[in-house]
């Protein structure tokens, strides 16, 4: 009998260590608009006239951190224009400031016009400028910078190798340099996808279709054998790809590689929301960085998109809204409230008493995206 | 969990040495209190797979971290199994209690088997996951009641054996049922 109760205390206290509960704090429609509306707010106070953005911010010193990165800047313009085509009108003066100051880093290179921030350029930083300029495309139904998204594309397609693997930097003297990324190749094919379903004349469905190839078959083995890439901008692509005219079929190589996101996405999402202080600091340690929070609900958001037209989630999207919600919820309490001694605190994403542009990027496309999946 | 998955996490769960250990020796009793034994899990697992859909929401606990809870316990029992040997088969006393204690609990009512039971309740429906559960405890249960004649052939050595095999086979389990949480979405 003894043993038998020693027994159960011993095993549940392990279990106990093992296995926490999950927290997702419950949130409304007006919960996640009011974040949205904060975090605008932020982007327009943290956004120079030069168009360009705080990078890290230190909330307990008030003070910026330096650095930059083209990716991010871009991906931040993303998030801005994404907020207003939902109706944010507030987004699109930093944006087209912050865009401004990005085309007047665009540089000729040996394969065509690139945008970077230092030497050698990350080919990411063209991916995700061309997304931008195609969501604001979008948002203003203006199409002067049509040239150039096309222009820059061509310098995408150029990253492309035969296998479709996508060349990580360009250099501003010799081209696109031989080394590969987690995310480029992913913000690469969104890009590419994104021109053809705009301009579906000009042939960029060819690279496109390569690098998705590499990127379902390949990319996984050949760049990162374990853990695979969560990869947020393949689902990206992935949806923008499932509207072409002629979209391409989702086959069972694009559903296995569906099903290891959706897998890893809901690990993730289970995995922080048992981050709630207490003893789960020293057993799942400090809440992850914002932007990577962030980054999950923008996977879950295009993956709900996608099911919509091709029902690739079947009886597992209760399950994924769930999570999906999880990871909305987990960032809306986690944003950081209104200060009035600093204007650079309210409506960001803290970790550790900082703040980095993608925390704001990934966070606000997550709440956009929430937005359309809690509607429909 | 498939139901093959959920009976065989069961049966080590419950191990059947332990519960030739517990069982009285005595022809009669013994079938009396298999099948005592067998209705009265039948009811408790049937009440704790019933309630695990509530009791996981009120902890908030999902079905894939129950089913995590439950492989590593099922882990932890194993190992128990498999290195300590069962205790040496009591003779017949206070019964009828002794269906209670201590065939019921500790021998058959582990903690695994209670995690068990609210993972499968959560992750199969409780039909499903009560009538898996109750193959392995009833497997169990007759398993380990012939197995008093082998132990006694045997001196002991096959009751030792078998525990440690069932250890080994419950620590299977418990990794196959852990990684089916750590899978799912």
């Amino acid at each position: 009998m003894t043993a038998g109760l020693l027994t159960w205390l011993l095993t549940l206290g392990i279990v106990g260590v093992a296995v926490h509960p999950e927290r997702c704090p419950s949130l409304s429609r007006a919960d996640v608009e009011s974040a949205v509306t904060a975090t605008v707010g932020w982007f327009r106070t943290a956004t120079a006239d030069d168009g360009r953005f705080i990078y890290r911010y230190d909330r307990d010193t008030h003070t910026e951190l330096g650095g930059y990165s083209g990716p991010r800047h871009a991906g931040a313009l993303v998030a801005l224009y994404q907020a207003s085509s939902h109706g944010f009108v507030g987004a699109l003066d930093p944006a087209d400031r912050a865009l401004g100051w990005a085309l007047a880093r665009v540089f000729d290179t040996p394969i065509g016009p690139a945008f970077g921030v230092s030497t050698p350029f990350e080919t990411g930083s063209t991916a995700l400028l061309v997304a931008a300029l195609d969501e604001r495309r979008a948002a203003t139904g203006d199409h002067s910078f049509d040239d150039q998204m096309i222009a820059l594309g061509r310098t995408l397609a150029e990253t492309v190798n035969d296998d479709g693997a996508v060349d990580a930097l360009i250099d501003p003297a010799r081209g696109s340099i031989p080394e590969r990324s987690r995310f480029y190749t992913g913000e690469t094919l969104w890009a590419l996808a994104r021109l053809h379903l705009t301009f579906p004349h000009e042939g960029f469905d060819v690279p496109a279709l390569a690098v998705l190839r590499y990127l379902i078959n390949d990319r996984d083995s050949v760049e990162s054998p374990w853990p695979p890439v969560s990869d947020h901008w393949g689902a990206y692509a992935l949806e923008t790809m499932s509207r072409w005219p002629e979209p391409p079929p989702v086959d069972s190589a694009t559903r296995t590689w569906i099903d290891r996101q959706v897998w890893m996405l809901g690990l993730q999402v289970r995995y922080e929301s048992q981050r709630v202080g207490g003893i789960t600091k020293l057993t799942r340690g400090d809440i992850a960085l914002p932007a990577g929070v962030g980054t999950l609900g923008e996977a879950f958001g295009n993956l709900f998109l996608l099911d919509d037209r091709e029902g690739i989630l079947g009886d597992d999207r209760a399950a994924v809204l769930t999570r999906a919600a999880c990871t909305t919820s987990l960032l809306v309490s986690r944003q950081a409230p209104i200060d009035p001694t600093d204007p650079l605190v309210g409506g960001a994403w803290f970790r550790q008493g900082v703040s980095q542009l993608d925390d704001q990027q990934h966070t606000l496309s997550t709440l956009l995206f929430t937005l359309d999946w809690s509607a429909s | 969990m498939t139901f093959l998955l959920v009976a065989i996490a069961a049966l080590s769960a419950v191990n059947p040495a332990r519960l030739a250990a517990a069982i009285p020796p005595s022809e009669a009793r013994r079938t009396r209190v298999f099948t005592r034994s067998a209705a009265l899990s039948g009811a408790v697992l049937l009440a704790v797979g019933g309630f695990s859909g509530p009791l996981l929401n009120a902890i908030g606990v999902t079905s894939s971290s129950a089913m995590i809870a439950a492989g590593v316990a099922l882990v932890v029992i194993g190992a128990r199994d498999t290195v300590v040997a069962p205790p040496r088969i009591a003779q017949a006393s206070n019964w009828p209690m002794v269906v209670l204690v201590p065939v019921f609990f500790p021998t058959i009512f582990t903690p695994a088997l209670a995690l068990i039971s609210i993972a499968a309740g959560a992750e199969r429906g409780l039909a499903t996951g009560w009538s898996a559960l109750m193959v392995g405890v009833v497997v169990s249960l007759g398993i380990g009641a012939l197995a008093i004649r082998s132990d006694r052939l045997s001196g002991g050595v096959a009751l030792r054996a078998m525990g440690s095999m069932v250890g080994l086979l419950a620590v299977a389990a418990g990794v196959l049922v852990a990684t089916r949480g750590v899978m799912s979405i």
